[in-house]
């Protein structure tokens, strides 16, 4: 039977593509001083199944690179050559030549042979160099070198890799970890990393609970039956992975008929917050303790077909809210049993859509993971020393969220790395570290993930941004900022587009296209720095762009969605607040501003039931750090609402956002804040920030 | 008897498991705190002796520990060794295993937690 | 354009074809059967700003928003009313779905290509593109129309142009 190879190409490639990734994440730890002999693995781990693949389907070109890479790696592991500066340069390069590779062969494009050619004479030239004799002994507990020599053969251990972490019943039903530990080493030769991360005081720990997890490596070539029988009893009440170590790709070829679980490169190249409380660990323990989303095994499933599990189930909310609303003026005891079977129903319906919208959630560490090599190339290249600290990297957000947030996020640490941060005699000499630091962080607040991009270096200079603003025209002399306000400045269009375009950051693409992307995402973009101290840029995202959180207002008989991201306050407002301007408008003032009045009811050429301001209320909206007032009849219910895109079957209409279903099913229009404010610019701030736009 | 020190633990002498019964409760006049493991450190004993391990990690050390007696452990048992292992090195109360029975010994390899369990010289 | 055979997309390939009639201010139309998603009553729309008169709003299909649209005010006919017999066709146009007010649903019927006559040229003034021709049965003429092209017209911009 002749099997067409070619369906298991694409499967081929993005796996090998997120091997890449930890093999980066790997490397760049080694980099960072870090030789252990499980990073040296992984990495060995990559080469080889890739190679493995390449040949698979004939793609020779890989194959061959890959196994002279592959035999370097060997001579590392076996502690023949010690891991050196250089090498580990050698090897990112290689990374990168690989991925090129396999991103030519996947698009069918020519290989970069000459490219190749050149790096592969580098590594045959480092393997030339006399072997440094004494193994760094810090690999020392890595496999004999016995295979080294034909590295062609499949040189991983035979064996698994198991991932237990007990459950909180464990224990008192019985199954004890240490029977379970010590059936493994009667199958075969164990290795055990204990993770006592969530060992509490004594004081506070349950002493019926096992707070203990495991990783155990069980070496030999042992039928995965006879692992998965060892757990028969405890697989119900723990977190167990089971995989087999070394070449997974290479046994998803040679399977072929199904896409071996992928090992999450998140979590392979969690390079972040380990357990503080952990320095007691063994030293060959790869203690970075695995986050929560442990490989139970996954599934490759398209985004198109969780996009429509998720519409379907939006589609149900609104069904759900509607037969909610006929049940309510029912009368007699059967519509008291009505109402609660369909309380119920609200409840599951919850649940389900918060289900369906996690499967489209993933860890902010697919973005996060890139910015190691970002912090390492640059900081090299600037002479500059940079540490880079990632905390909350397990952080979950919408896939396309996600997608969206790379490219303004590198752009932050590029300016970070190139103007935050200061060359070290200049740190040295304001009495800092030599080493400058960068942090990302990520978490969860209200509904929101907020993204900080921190550095300590310079800070930004108010007095330097007020007088580049000055020169570009984008303030006036006479108008008196708020250090909110100049910090604010950056993101004027038109500001940075420096005059000293270097070739780090100065791309021409300003902070202006930074915030507008984050807005477009309906997110939110703050700057806080200190002169001396160093800048936070704070990004504040929805979880998600299917659902938003919004105010729901009325203008005669309609009734609109306004973002909640968006609005500042809400205001009655008083007449000598209100002044009129030259032209007809109206502007308000709040405090030190003034801020245009937006009419909805004159904008959307509906009868509402107020004309007069002082009867209504003033939204005050803000996008792209404008702000205007909008004028409402009342404001109504909070809520969440599922967004309907209008271009569907319509198209798009000035001032709309999209729409989605009230609980009555009638549709309601989402407003699109940013498009009306630019429509309603403050004359004053027309003057002042767009000077040349007309 | 589990746990036994110069202190008794009386609740735990009612204990008339045959194994418990066995074990040997030696008395020392060491001038250091002697912590000693039971015969048996299982979950049936876990509440007992996290009580004892309690008060012995409250003392200012430093602590000789005298696991020579152990004959049945489970996983609840070493992990109290473990979470007072730690408790101590916290606290900076200094610690040192006198002797391991074979069956500890065992368990405390299987389980992966030696490295935790020896206080730093 | 104007005179465009009946060689249109909705007769290709077959020797008859079904179209659903309708009434609007006293004349019979119709549309190809396959177009024709469902029918429904009249049901409150949420009115769209920035749109013209004739596209009333739009409504909430089972969680998909819909336009609806009025031909009565979009071939400028006399007031149009909405009561209890006031029909929306709902069709499909290309991968898009629109909801059509008229005033009233009439018949299935079969017409060969035979009995369909071409639109004739009215002119200058009159827009007929959007009119396949002319189809007689049991001696009543109805004006069949192309949807797409209906819903393509400038002013619609409903369907893409790149469609056809």
């Amino acid at each position: 039977m002749s099997l067409d190879l070619t369906q298991f190409h694409e499967i081929f490639f993005e796996e090998s593509f997120e091997a890449l990734d930890s093999m980066e994440a790997a490397l760049l730890k080694l980099s960072a001083g870090e030789v252990d002999a499980e990073l040296i693995n992984t990495i060995f781990r990559v080469a080889h199944s890739i190679k493995g693949g390449a040949a698979t389907f004939a793609f020779t070109e890989v194959a061959a690179f890959t196994h002279v890479l592959e035999t370097l790696l060997d001579q590392l592991r076996s502690g023949k050559r010690q891991v050196r500066p250089e090498i580990v340069d050698v090897l990112l390069r290689s990374g990168d030549a690989m991925r090129a590779m396999l991103l030519a062969t996947q698009h069918k494009e020519a290989i970069d042979s000459a490219g190749v050619a050149k790096l592969r004479a580098e590594l045959d030239r480092i393997m030339g160099e006399a072997g440094t004799a004494a193994a760094a002994p810090s690999v020392a507990a890595a496999p004999a070198p016995a295979a080294a020599a034909k590295a062609g053969a499949p040189a991983a251990t035979p064996g698994w890799r198991i991932q237990f972490i007990p459950g909180v019943d464990l224990l008192r039903h019985g199954n004890d970890p240490l029977r379970i530990i010590r059936e493994l080493s009667s199958l075969g030769k164990v290795r055990v990393s204990v993770d006592a991360a969530r060992v509490t005081s004594l004081s506070t720990i349950d002493p019926e609970v096992c707070v203990l997890g495991w990783k155990i490596e069980l070496l030999g070539e042992i039928d995965r039956a006879a692992v998965q029988n060892v757990f028969e009893w405890a697989e119900t009440e723990c977190e167990l992975s089971i995989e087999r170590m070394g070449g997974e790709a290479t046994a998803a070829a040679q399977s072929a008929a199904m896409p071996a679980p992928t090992s999450t490169p998140a979590t392979e190249a969690a390079t972040a917050a380990p357990h503080a409380d952990e320095p007691q660990h063994p030293p060959r323990a790869e203690s970075a303790a695995r986050t929560a989303n442990a490989d139970g095994g996954s599934i490759r499933v398209s985004i198109e077909k969780i996009d429509e599990l998720l519409n379907s189930v939006g589609e149900l909310v609104i069904t759900q809210s509607v037969l909610s609303q006929l049940a309510a003026p029912l009368e007699g005891r059967e519509a008291g049993e009505l109402r609660s079977a369909l309380a119920q129903l609200e409840r599951h319906m919850r649940a389900l859509q918060e289900s369906v919208m996690r499967v489209r959630m993933l860890p902010i560490s697919f973005v996060f993971n890139r910015f190691p090599r970002l912090v390492r190339d640059l900081g090299q290249r600037l002479g500059k020393k940079i540490e880079l600290k990632v905390t909350g990297d397990s952080t979950e957000l919408d896939k396309t969220v996600l997608e969206k947030i790379g490219d303004p996020l590198v752009h932050l640490v590029r300016n970070s790395i190139d103007h935050g941060i200061e060359m070290p005699d200049v740190r040295v000499a304001a009495g800092k570290t030599e080493h400058g630091t960068i942090s990302l962080h990520a978490y969860h607040k209200g509904g929101n993930v907020i993204v900080e991009v921190t550095d300590d270096g310079g800070g930004l200079r108010k007095d330097k941004i007020l007088k580049k603003a000055l020169e570009r025209g984008l303030v006036t002399n006479e108008v008196e900022l708020s250090e909110e306000r100049i910090l604010n400045l950056i993101f004027a269009p038109g500001f940075s587009t420096a005059d000293v375009v270097s070739d780090v950051s100065g791309r021409g693409v300003g902070m202006d296209v930074v915030r507008r992307n984050i807005n477009e995402l309906g997110g939110h973009i703050q700057i806080f720095s200190t002169q001396g101290q160093g800048s936070t840029i704070r990004i504040r995202l929805p979880l998600t762009l299917a659902i938003l959180d919004g105010q729901l207002a009325r203008v005669g008989k309609e009734v609109y969605v306004v973002p909640i991201v968006s609005i500042v306050e809400t205001i009655q407002v008083t007449r000598e607040r209100v002044n009129a301007v030259a032209g007809g408008g109206q502007v308000f003032r709040l405090r030190d501003d003034y801020l245009p009045i937006v009419r909805l009811h004159s904008l959307f050429d509906i009868d509402p039931d107020h004309t007069d301001l002082l009867d209504g209320l003033l939204m005050i909206v803000e996008a792209d750090g404008k702000r205007v007032g909008l004028f409402v009849d009342e404001l109504m219910s909070q809520q969440q609402v599922v967004i309907k895109s209008l271009e569907t079957n319509f198209k798009q209409v000035m001032g709309l956002a999209g729409a989605t279903m009230l609980g009555d099913g009638r549709v309601a229009l989402i407003l699109d804040i940013p498009g009306i404010i630019t429509r309603f610019q403050s004359p004053q701030e027309r003057g002042l920030q767009t000077p040349r736009a007309a | 008897m589990i746990p036994v020190t110069e202190v008794p633990a009386p609740a735990l002498v009612l204990d008339e498991s045959p194994t418990r019964a066995a074990a040997p409760a030696p008395v020392h006049s060491n001038p250091n705190t002697r912590v000693t493991l039971g015969a048996s450190c299982t979950i049936q004993e876990a509440v007992a002796l996290r009580s004892y391990l309690l008060a012995q990690a409250a003392q200012s050390g430093p602590l000789e520990i005298d696991g020579a007696s152990v004959q049945v452990i489970d996983t609840a048992g070493v992990q109290l060794v473990v979470a007072f292992a730690l408790d101590c090195l916290e606290k900076g109360v200094a610690y040192k295993w006198l002797s391991r029975s074979e069956t500890l010994e065992k368990a405390i390899d299987l389980l992966g937690v030696g490295a935790l369990l020896e206080y730093p010289a | 354009m104007s005179t465009s055979p009946p060689a249109s997309s909705v007769l290709d390939g077959a020797d008859t074809q079904q179209f659903l009639t309708f009434k609007l201010a006293g004349e019979e139309y119709g549309v190809g059967i396959l177009t024709v998603q469902e029918i429904r009553g009249w049901s409150r729309v949420t009115k769209v700003p920035h749109t013209p008169d004739w596209l009333l709003g739009v409504i909430n299909l089972r969680g998909v928003v819909v336009p609806i649209i009025d031909l009565r005010l979009k071939f400028n006919f006399a007031n149009a009313e909405y009561n209890e017999f006031t029909v929306v066709i709902i069709l499909t146009v290309a991968t898009r779905v629109v909801g059509v007010v008229v005033d009233g649903v009439s018949d299935v019927i079969t017409l060969a290509a035979a009995q369909i006559k071409p639109a004739p040229s009215l002119g200058t003034g009159a827009d007929t593109r959007h009119i396949i021709g002319f189809g007689t049965l049991d001696e009543r003429m109805r004006i069949l129309m192309d949807v797409e092209k209906l819903m393509a017209g400038a002013d619609m911009g409903l369907v893409d142009e790149a469609i056809h």
